[in-house]
């Protein structure tokens, strides 16, 4: 019987790993210094708490692994999880509810049915927070990280879930109606444009337009106030996006606000901010004000951001640079060598080097091999260099260390 | 060798009239013919096998056949979970029309799509169609929701048991005939010819696709009147009623019979089962009539006190579920069968131990209730016969 991996998961291999770490490495070391704390949810969540607050479109919740647990004849259904943030308000709900502002990140994986089964995410969330300063300190805090892992360059696409949400509002529809409309176009349909041009011909020009707008300045922003006057439901909106403008550009960063980009999760309420590197996603996020009432913890806002370690992985330029390798053999095998060996190799643990004990590995993958054998009832150590060949033989490993730390 | 997927039950009278009409000479294939595996002597390299519905979309999928004839409904039921390109929809057939109803009863509190998305508690879908049940509930946004997968009988379900049925019915005035409220049509479906995408891309299925596709499909005339079928009735439970699940199906003349014995009178559970909810001379007792196969489910969750059912399938309940608290309270002593494991005639084996790994077979036979006795060998064109080696079987 052939094994394998199941379709659409990947392994990580020795030098996925040492990106994987990197990329946490970094992210966690950036959280940790603005003041968040990792916290990690279950991989397991009962299938209730991403279809209760209506937050995932129908299509999404089609493709998550959901299946009976073990006491599932109650019909309760749990899911591998399809998204970091609906599970981090879950955890502030049950266990942080007491603080009024909560940083939380994580580094967790997500599943769906999709041609790549598991992505890995690192999320963070500011939790507690209205202010468009928080959707700032979001976006700064993820440019730091893309910025300290080499990744560039990163463009900022800035829009705002209530242009759209405006928009439809003004439609004569139901509520089933405006979602299904929603996830269609949440859905990317291609079809959904000419349908809502076809049902509201006063909403053609201005959905035209926010699809097709692009901007990259502050005055935009202002210009957007006079394309869209008659829909006075959306100027708060764009008084949110250009709050987020002038906060960026007094920093220095760049940005372009697309409007059509505010596609993706339903649960985003206000500014929505995606990472692009080239034409590659590498993150995003967005304010999402409603989701934590939705799923009962009260009238708390909250925004966050996700950063696409898989994406990442490849975007990285790493070197590894571990400490220099050393192999440590045995000469003869007996209990007081063996001994030696454990000793030595712990010595140089000790002191930042590799040290694997010799159970046949090629001596060419090491910058040192150190023998140890036996002269009358005392160790004798020998060293060997094996970028110059050289070699040096002790009764004292203290005079070995020497000699390698003066290479 | 063409390999053909027919189905029983509801459309296998239509079925085995296309195939007549279409020149294929099945024998066996009637509705009273208890063979599996019918024969056409004029086409020899026709390998049919009979199903029950919902298997032969699953049978074409996998690629176990190449061809296949079900309702539409259980195409969609496989697809809507687990979408593919391995099934080619390659012709209606013109008959077995019904559509797909989501509905509750007329005496529930929610009769409405807007109530039930308003519900507080979970709401629950029964149905034999789980995938398109679940499929529904999100469409609907229903907040939460639990899928009750049943074999049958799911008008039998609502209001106690369940908020929404899945019914397959002809028209709505059936579902009201059985006092059912509409909440929406999920789909129409009719016999459709399908296949397998690979076997069409690969294999010469020309004969046998010829046959098929120039029939005339016979125009099935629009029911006028709703399908018969039996009441779901009213309900009639409250806390302080002890809830009894009577089977219906080959379980239920010896049930009569020991209710007769045991002096219990029961109306209406005869074997033309005019309704589901028969009443019985025992106060403080409901009956609903189910199938055997759902009481495990349904006994645990509360929907029923008492139920007469099947050791078998409640041991594959206490299998998925270990944690269920469904339990056996009486051997009643009648309907017994055995549940055997078969293998291919063509399997290289005489015996359990050969017939798969020795780690596999005494984890088997290791279970409680399972023992040996001599190996059974399936014949591919024929019944199942006896070996003289160790068997399976779980009684």
């Amino acid at each position: 019987m052939k094994v394998s991996k199941c379709k659409g998961t990947r392994d990580l291999m020795p030098q996925d790993m040492a990106r994987f770490r990197h990329i946490e490495g970094v992210f966690r070391g950036c959280c940790l210094k603005w003041g968040y704390e990792e916290v990690r949810t279950p991989t397991l969540e009962y299938l209730h708490l991403f279809t209760s607050a209506g937050t995932l479109t129908p299509s999404m919740l089609g493709r998550v692994y959901s299946f009976l647990d073990w006491n599932g004849w109650s019909g309760e259904r749990v899911v591998l999880r399809p998204d970091g943030t609906i599970p981090a308000a879950r955890l502030y709900i049950e266990g942080l509810v007491h603080r009024p502002i909560a940083r939380l990140f994580y580094v967790e994986n997500v599943f769906a049915f999709e041609e790549t089964r598991e992505r890995w995410q690192c999320g963070a969330e500011l939790i507690g927070s209205a202010k468009p300063e928080g959707d700032a300190e979001l976006v700064v805090l993820a440019l730091e990280i893309l910025t300290q892992l080499g990744i560039e360059p990163v463009e900022v696409r800035l829009s705002h879930a209530g242009l759209l949400k405006g928009l439809l509002g003004s439609l004569d529809l139901s509520s089933e109606e405006q979602a299904e409309l929603m996830d269609k176009i949440l859905a990317q349909d291609a079809e959904t444009m000419g349908e809502i041009k076809h049902r509201a011909p006063e909403l053609e020009k201005p959905l035209s337009l926010l699809f097709a707008l692009k901007g990259s300045s502050q005055g935009f922003v202002q210009n957007l106030k006079g394309i869209f006057e008659a829909f006075p439901a959306i100027m708060p909106a764009i008084d949110d996006l250009a709050r987020i403008a002038d906060t960026l550009s007094a920093m220095g960063y760049g940005y372009q606000i697309d409007l059509a980009s505010a596609r993706g999760f339903e649960y985003y309420t206000g500014v929505i901010f995606q990472f692009y590197n080239s034409a590659q996603k590498i993150g995003g996020g967005g304010r999402y004000d409603e989701l934590i009432p939705l799923i009962g913890g009260g009238k708390i806002p909250a925004s966050g951001f996700a950063l696409y370690l898989d994406e990442l992985m490849h975007l990285i330029k790493l070197e590894v640079t571990s400490g220099a390798r050393v192999l440590i053999k045995a000469e003869t095998g007996t209990g007081d060598e063996l001994k030696g060996c454990f000793e030595v190799a712990s010595l140089l643990r000790d002191r930042g080097y590799i040290a694997e004990l010799d159970l046949g590995q090629e001596p060419r993958d090491f910058r040192w091999v150190i023998s140890i054998g036996k002269k009358g009832d005392a160790l004798l150590f020998q060293l060997r260099d094996e970028i110059s060949g050289g070699k040096r033989s002790e009764a004292s490993f203290e005079l070995i260390l020497r000699h390698m730390e003066a290479g | 060798m063409t390999k053909l997927a027919l189905p029983k039950g509801r459309l296998q009278k239509s079925t085995a009239a296309l195939l007549d009409r279409a020149g294929f000479g099945l024998s066996d294939y009637q509705e009273d013919s208890r063979s599996y595996r019918p024969g056409s002597e004029g086409l020899p390299q026709l390998l049919v096998k009979v199903f029950q519905e919902r298997d032969v979309a699953i049978q074409v999928a996998v690629g176990n056949y190449d061809l296949g004839i079900c309702g539409l409904e259980w195409v969609q039921e496989l697809l809507v979970k687990y979408p593919s390109d391995a099934i080619v929809k390659v012709r209606e057939l013109g008959y077995g029309r019904r559509n797909l109803y989501a509905v509750a009863s007329k005496f529930a509190a929610a009769t409405s799509i807007k109530e039930l998305q308003a519900q507080s508690d979970a709401v629950r879908l029964v149905g034999e169609y789980p995938n398109l049940a679940e499929s529904l509930a999100l469409r609907l946004r229903l907040g939460r929701f639990k899928v009750f997968p049943v074999w049958g009988a799911a008008e039998a379900y609502p209001p106690e048991s369940a908020d929404i049925a899945i019914i397959p019915e002809t028209s709505v005035a059936g579902l009201v005939n059985k006092g059912l409220a509409p909440l929406t049509t999920i789909l129409t479906a009719s016999a459709f010819l399908i296949a397998n995408r690979s076997s069409l891309e690969q294999k010469d299925l020309n004969r046998i696709l010829s046959l098929l596709c120039n029939v005339d499909s016979e125009a099935e005339e629009e029911p006028t009147l709703p399908s018969p079928g039996m009441s779901a009735g009213e309900p009639v439970y409250g806390d302080d009623v002890v809830a009894l699940a009577l089977p219906d199906g080959h379980q239920q003349p010896h049930t009569m019979e020991l209710l007769t014995k045991a002096g219990l009178k029961v109306h209406g559970y005869q074997l033309s089962l005019p309704t589901r909810r028969p009443s019985i001379e025992l106060g403080g007792v409901a009956i609903k009539v189910i199938r055997p196969q759902d009481m495990p489910l349904q006994v645990a969750n509360g929907n029923f006190d008492l139920a007469i059912s099947g050791r078998d399938w409640l041991w594959d309940h206490l299998f998925r579920f270990p944690s269920s608290p469904v339990t056996e309270l009486l051997d009643l002593g009648f309907g017994r069968v055995q549940v055997v494991a078969v293998v291919s005639e063509n399997v290289a084996a005489d015996s359990a131990d050969e017939a798969w790994p020795q780690s596999t077979s005494t984890s088997l036979i290791n279970m409680p209730g399972i023992t040996t006795s001599p190996l059974i060998k399936c014949s591919p064109l024929g019944e199942p016969v006896k070996h003289s080696c160790p068997r399976m079987l779980m009684s």
